[in-house]
């Protein structure tokens, strides 16, 4: 039973919120009004189509929507982690689809099948929203490493190729391009663990308790959540770019800056 | 001891532009060449094939009579060291760009000062930080840190050419050295003809994407 209940009327206050944060772009010349109306108008209709496209899923409830429903959602993810580069990278739809799905596997496999174990065990409406988690967070963490490992890389292609023509393999010649790539996509995700509870609630949390969820209750479910989301983090992260790592290195150990 | 045999290196532009075209030559072994040619003709591309650092089109390279894109990648560039045209690191005090190198030249057997004094600067530069040294110093520690894998061709792109001429002498000077009491073979580009003609046994001219001999 949920301790408010909001009306679509309600929901439509909000967008106060949004006039507000336009009128300040006007004002100060940020030219991000369009940009805004139209997120606006997108979050509204993605949500409230989103939402009444689970409740069709949820009552349907078969593995083989589950794996139809993940197969699009890493798809897309893929897609928008391809839009969001500055250049062209070689194979990145590609890259991505196997990393978000190797973190899925992962970290659903943990999170739903050990924690929460939900009945039947592909029940949607657990899965969904985790995988949807795991897929968020993962997307933003292919791109920021993927583009911070290649500007890293051009960044430091004179030491670059002294270490390969040291004989360094690949690996070790790119190593501190990967670190730093890696874990500098990392830091927000750190940051994050590290303020948890502190300076603000993390948004499932705060859902959940405005839904009515008893505080301590909804603790457990965020800690679990919060594991989840930086294991996924760090397995995007370092597998994304080991992945990238072999798309721009050839056999010969030859980096192929042409492609950066 | 080191041939091109009609190799084609095209960049990566299109339509590719060639950068060697149907090059071919021999270089033997023990003697120093100077490769000069035009800014932007492709004499550190030709150094980078040399190395197996970046592809070719068309051709082969031998090593000792090997084609070394059948040879390990490693061991073409423990065979084949590279000087720079400006310094680069791979470790923050000389000592760990030595040690990085001495990891992959499956050497332990290198003795850090011995290569300090062959290149003139003394044991306790060792522990210095590499960034706070002149450029003519980090040039000298890029030089011994070629040293490292015991190799038996060093190429050297420019070395000189952030440098002062006394300094640049001093290098040049240094090169000669090591190159004679190594017995290296010594493939040295420059643009200037008069570095060329102080160090180069044979003068060669890059045009055209070919390479042919001055003297
Ligand atoms: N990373 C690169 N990408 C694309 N083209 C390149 C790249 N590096 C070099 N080139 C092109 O290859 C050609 C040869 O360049 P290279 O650096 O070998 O010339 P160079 O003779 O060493 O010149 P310089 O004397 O100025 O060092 C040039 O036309 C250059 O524009
Ligand atoms: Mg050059």
């Amino acid at each position: 039973m949920a301790l408010f209940h909001l009306g679509f009327g309600d929901v439509a206050i909000s967008l106060i919120l949004m006039a507000v944060a336009i009128a300040l772009s006007r004002l100060e010349g940020l030219g991000i009004e369009r940009s805004l109306a139209i997120g606006t108008v997108r979050a509204f209709a993605q949500l409230t189509l989103i939402g009444f496209a689970l409740k069709v899923l949820f009552q349907v409830n078969s593995p083989w929507l589950l794996l139809a429903v993940l197969i699009v959602m890493i798809s897309v993810a893929s897609y928008e982690s391809v839009r969001r580069q500055q250049s062209r990278l070689p194979g990145l739809f590609l890259i991505t689809s196997i990393t978000l799905s190797l973190a899925l596997i992962v970290s659903l496999g943990v999170v739903a099948l050990l924690i929460i174990r939900p009945d039947p065990w592909y029940n949607l409406v657990v899965l969904i929203p985790l995988s949807g988690m795991v897929l968020g967070n993962g997307l933003n963490i292919v791109s920021l490493s993927a583009n911070r490992f290649v500007s890293e890389m051009k960044l430091r292609r004179a030491s670059v190729e002294v270490a390969l023509s040291l004989a360094a393999p690949p690996r070790k010649a790119l190593h501190p391009a990967f670190k730093n790539a890696v874990s500098g996509a990392l830091i927000p995700s750190i940051n994050a663990l590290m303020t948890v509870g502190l300076v603000q609630l993390p948004g499932v949390m705060t859902g959940q308790i405005l839904a009515g969820l008893p505080p301590v209750e909804a603790v457990k479910f965020q800690i679990v959540i919060m594991m989840m989301w930086i294991t996924t983090g760090v397995i995007s992260g370092v597998v994304a770019t080991l992945l990238l790592m072999t798309r721009l290195v050839n056999p010969r150990w030859q980096v192929r800056w042409e492609l950066i | 001891m080191l041939t091109l045999d009609s190799v084609w290196k095209s960049n990566s532009e299109s339509p590719p532009d060639f950068i060697l075209k149907n090059c071919s030559f021999s270089f033997r072994e023990r003697s120093i060449y100077a490769v000069v040619g035009a800014s932007g003709i492709g004499k550190t591309t030709l150094l980078r094939v040399l190395n197996n650092l970046t592809s070719i089109d068309r051709g082969r390279i031998l090593l000792e009579g090997q084609d070394i894109s059948m040879l390990h990648p490693s061991e073409v560039r423990r065979r084949i060291s590279m000087l720079f045209q400006t310094p680069a690191f791979v470790g923050d005090s000389v000592r760990e760009n030595l040690d990085f190198a001495a990891r992959f030249a499956r050497r332990n057997d290198t003795d850090f000062s011995t290569l300090m004094e062959m290149v003139h600067l003394d044991h306790t530069f060792l522990d210095r930080t590499v960034v706070q040294l002149s450029v003519g110093q980090q040039q000298r520690v890029c030089l011994a840190r070629t040293l490292v894998t015991k190799p038996d061709i060093l190429l050297l792109d420019e070395p000189t050419s952030a440098l002062d001429d006394k300094t640049a002498d001093g290098i040049l000077e240094l090169v000669r050295e090591i190159s004679q009491q190594e017995e290296f073979l010594t493939i040295f580009v420059t643009h200037r003809r008069s570095h060329a003609r102080k160090l180069g046994q044979v003068i060669l001219e890059m045009a055209e994407g070919t390479l042919r001999s001055l003297s």
